[in-house]
């Protein structure tokens, strides 16, 4: 039987997901907690299309995105562009992660539009934040992942699917 | 044995460079990437791999409508839908389009493999 999307179910869905997929594609195993990510920052954010509003933005610091792309390539040497390919495609994967247990929580199909990446902290004002969830890894890796209403404040041209 | 022929579309780098390791020493050689459908359709005439593995969501045309526009041109082309969502309507999707095989992000070395020799009717093969 199918379930509402409350943002409890969905934080707890974005947790899930983040915890199984940043392991096996980001070769970064995160505790939950700590504190926001500091210092030189990145963000990939995305919009979802179902009946429940969803819009995640992820803001992370540079050692994660550094180690995630450096996991994902299978090389030290990576170059700026890298870093924001390997950012998008996690996000992606993320993402298709978390529209599919959406859809075994609620039975209702998200898709969600290509990610977009930004420099710096491009996450809404917090008065729009329904839920953020920071993680910490073993190698100074910070990462907080923001569920928000509306758009980020860097994605006014979306690219619908 | 010649190695088989696989051309990837995907609009990102990072699976381009994934598939290249993960098939590194097997039957399967990559000769083609594009990182979008209308190129692909070009670069599938000019280079007539043996089995494609094709991105859904990517800018301008997504991987479905071109498959559709290879399989249009060639019935016979060999079709692996790849993406991180698994939802059954989109696998059934793909199905009916003409793909031979649905791949779900992340996949490890013998999941690919077993999608690649299964497209390309090698599997099980003595």
């Amino acid at each position: 039987m199918a379930a509402p999307l409350t943002q409890e179910v969905l934080q707890s869905v974005v947790d899930h997901a983040m915890r199984d997929v940043m392991p096996r594609v980001g070769g970064i195993t995160l505790l939950r907690g700590g504190s926001p990510p500091m210092g030189e920052l990145y963000t990939v954010h995305t919009a979802f299309d179902g009946e429940t509003p969803v819009n995640l933005s992820l803001c992370a610091n540079a050692a994660a995105f550094t180690h995630l792309t450096q996991h994902m390539m299978g090389q030290e040497q990576i170059a700026p562009a890298d870093l924001e390919d390997a950012a998008k495609e996690f996000f992606n994967v993320l993402c298709g992660h978390v529209a599919v247990e959406l859809f075994h929580v609620t039975k209702v199909s998200y898709r969600f539009r290509i990610p977009r990446f930004s420099g710096g902290r491009q996450l809404p004002r917090e008065q729009e934040w329904q839920f953020a969830l920071n993680y910490s890894g073993d190698k100074d890796e910070r990462i907080q992942i923001v569920q928000h209403t509306g758009a980020s404040s860097d994605a006014r041209n979306k690219t619908e699917i | 044995m010649m190695p088989k022929k696989v051309m990837i579309v995907d609009d990102s780098r990072m699976v381009h460079l994934e598939m290249l390791k993960l098939l590194e020493g097997s039957d399967y050689e990559v000769v083609s990437y594009c990182c979008d459908g209308e190129s692909a359709i070009e670069a599938y005439r000019n280079t007539q791999p043996d089995v494609v593995t094709m991105d859904i969501l990517m800018p301008g045309m997504d991987g479905l409508e071109a498959a559709r526009a290879i399989l249009d041109s060639d019935p016979n082309a060999n079709i692996i839908v790849v993406s991180s969502l698994a939802y059954d309507d989109t696998i059934e999707e793909a199905s009916q389009v003409g793909a031979k095989g649905f791949l779900y992000k992340p996949f490890d070395q013998e999941t690919l493999l077993a999608a690649l020799d299964k497209a390309t009717g090698t599997a099980g093969a003595v």
